[in-house]
């Protein structure tokens, strides 16, 4: 089953901003270096803050933004719906997701390959989804709220019956501060 | 034509950077690409981008700060397509986004 965790939202803190970066794109977990990015230049030879940051910024202040700065998703795959994706099927969906839903928003995003780090023979990958919630054309604030991503969670739902019976699929959603034994929000 | 020159000099550098990765295309594609990247006057497909976005370029530096985030707003739909066809996703319909793009843009600023 796909977990969409909403993990963290970062707010002005330029630190944690430059971590989340360098979470998502860090080279220890990322297969073959699978990262993607929409509404941003990404060179691989630069370091992420250099790019990203630069441009984030450069929006911010011409469309005096003033919301949080960050959001961070990861949405998890279960050995057995990887059994039908490859990593480069992963990123298509990130690819899905930021156009479809975030179609205004930077978003950077990266397939991480969990495997070692759950202790186990089978293969887990995460979608490590970083969100800059703002309009790069009009600075517009973007807040889903929890309705938007139970949609969202539906549509990726929707798109990976394209690609594995749906027995194989359900979807859980967990916020922040549920990530306790009972933190499976609610299944769709 | 100075910013052409300028450009074909800031190319060299890129190339050498560029050599130190692997490219997840294959050689058809890269070819189908390069041969885009031709007709829109530049060498290679990121060329374009570098060029535009590099603020060491005088073509930027010459920009007022307002004017220059217009421009990179003008410049996303092509940075979206070019990660797209580097990571091999949606080949075809991202080179078509990216010719399209990259006339429109280039016809706007004379390039």
């Amino acid at each position: 089953m796909p977990n969409l965790q909403v993990v963290n939202q970062v707010k002005h803190d330029f630190v944690a901003y430059n971590n989340l970066l360098y979470y998502v794109a860090r080279p220890d977990r990322c297969r073959n270096r699978m990262i993607g990015m929409t509404n941003v230049f990404f060179d691989f030879s630069e370091a992420p803050k250099n790019l990203v940051n630069k441009q984030v910024q450069r929006f911010r202040e011409y469309h005096s933004v003033n919301s949080r700065y960050a959001i961070h998703i990861i949405v998890c795959f279960s050995p057995d719906e990887v059994e039908y994706l490859s990593c480069n099927r992963v990123l298509e969906i990130g690819y899905f997701l930021a156009e479809t839903e975030f179609k205004d928003c930077i978003c950077f995003f990266a397939v991480h390959d969990h495997s070692t780090y759950e202790g186990t023979n089978k293969v887990y990958l995460h979608l490590d989804f970083m969100l800059i919630p703002f309009s790069i054309y009009d600075g517009r604030g973007y807040d889903c709220g929890k309705a938007g991503w139970y949609k969202i969670a539906n549509d990726i739902k929707e798109y990976l019956k394209k690609f594995m019976p749906s027995s194989v699929i359900s979807t859980h959603i967990i916020f922040p501060g549920r990530r306790e034994k009972n933190d499976l929000f609610n299944e769709i | 034509m100075d910013n052409i020159k300028i450009m074909r000099n800031m190319v060299s550098v890129v190339d050498e950077k560029r050599k130190s990765r692997k490219f997840p295309l294959s050689d058809t594609e890269f070819v189908k690409i390069n041969n885009v990247s031709k007709q829109l006057g530049f060498k290679k497909p990121r060329d374009l981008m570098v060029y535009l976005c590099c603020g060491e370029n005088s073509f930027i530096e010459k920009m007022a700060e307002n004017e220059r985030a217009h421009f990179a707003i003008l410049l996303n739909p092509l940075a979206t397509a070019i990660n797209k066809i580097e990571s091999g996703i949606d080949i075809e319909n991202s080179q078509k986004q990216l010719i399209d793009e990259g006339k429109k843009l280039c016809r706007t600023y004379k390039l």
